[in-house]
């Protein structure tokens, strides 16, 4: 009686395959947690929040047909990040994120790379006409990604003090 | 992964899915949730139900939603689980309001208790009890559990270790509990 799943389980790039999360993820999704790159997302945060959170990735996947893939290298097979999208309010259009967990696997833009193909896939596959992304704004790397994926920062507060929404429309198919 | 459906002699236990958000937002915003980490807001509740069906696709088993078979009550969620941060597997029982004084969630984790021994293979699972939750106390020591040590969570505090007695000490063998 789950919810069919919407979404494509497995989706690749160039150099990306984006899978379901899994158990095997789970030392380097906390070690990410753990760290200060979760500055910008109210982190860093224990072990054990990364357990509740990686189970409620995986999860989400059950209770809405789609949700965050995590992001492994197709050359390595190694977890470096996740990225999809997910929603917890059903009064709100999905939301879309991406994130590398480790600073050493930034630089190579494998973050856009990864949210360019969700994007391609929730609007061409999927017939998708909008989602939001939320970003910190202080974080110039991820604000960047947000412009080149087509987002449009919105008048509209983000959800924490200082976080910037973007707007994503998807029935623009210019990209 | 597929969530095995178990059946007890009144009871249903099924895997959690969308049909319970409801449900799960109510529990979390009842009184009745003070022992288990609530009151919690409505998007935390839905959140944790999320959490709960992703421990089955980490852990390979978890926690069911409890329906009472003849009618499709959704009375409680029981079952196995163990996320970071638990000092060992435990069977976890919460009622939800007004299934309480009929022997549920004894009957829903007997039948928990029997998939962890009979199906998964272990020897032995405890059940966490805030000291203060009487009723959880007596539904573990109605399944046999002794009082075994104490633990202290990171989030959730002081909390009694109960430990089920093991496959061989149980005396009636097998459950009948998944027909």
């Amino acid at each position: 009686m789950s919810t069919p799943l919407i979404a494509a389980e497995t989706l690749a790039t160039g150099r990306l395959v984006l899978r379901r999360p899994e158990l095997s993820d789970f030392d380097a999704f906390a070690a990410y947690t753990m760290s200060e790159r979760t500055l910008y997302i109210g982190g860093p945060k224990s072990r054990r929040l990364a357990f509740d959170k990686l189970a409620n990735f995986a999860g989400h996947w059950l209770l809405r047909g789609y949700g965050r893939y995590t992001i492994t290298e197709k050359a390595t097979g190694r977890a470096i990040g996740h990225v999809g999208a997910f929603c917890h309010d059903d009064s709100l259009p999905p939301e879309l994120a991406w994130t590398l967990w480790d600073g050493a696997d930034e630089g190579k833009g494998y973050a856009r790379e990864a949210a360019a193909e969700t994007l391609r896939h929730y609007r061409d596959d999927l017939g998708w006409t909008e989602l939001v992304a939320y970003v910190h704004e202080d974080n110039d790397g991820s604000i960047a990604i947000a412009r080149a994926l087509g987002g449009v920062l919105s008048a509209e507060p983000g959800r924490e003090p200082l976080s910037l929404r973007f707007d994503f429309d998807l029935r623009e198919k210019a990209a | 992964m597929k969530i095995p459906t178990l059946h007890t002699e009144r009871l249903t236990l099924r895997g959690p899915d969308a049909r319970d958000i409801e449900p799960m937002r109510a529990f979390y915003a009842s009184d009745r949730s003070r022992f288990v980490g609530g009151p919690r807001t409505a998007e935390l509740a839905w959140r944790h139900l999320g959490t709960e069906i992703g421990h089955w696709t980490l852990r390979g088993y978890g926690r069911w939603m409890v329906e009472v078979t003849e009618t499709g009550e959704i009375v409680g969620n029981v079952g196995l689980w163990n996320p970071e941060g638990w000092p060992e597997p435990e069977i976890g029982w919460d009622l939800f309001e007004g299934a309480e004084g009929k022997g549920y969630a004894t009957e829903a984790a007997l039948a928990a208790r029997a998939y962890a021994y009979d199906v998964l293979g272990w020897t032995t699972v405890i059940s966490l009890v805030k000291p203060a939750n009487e009723a959880s106390a007596r539904v573990a020591a109605r399944m046999g559990a002794f009082l075994d040590s104490e633990f202290t969570h990171e989030r959730w505090g002081h909390m009694q270790v109960w430990r089920h007695p093991a496959p061989a000490d149980i005396a009636d063998g097998g459950m009948e509990a998944y027909s």
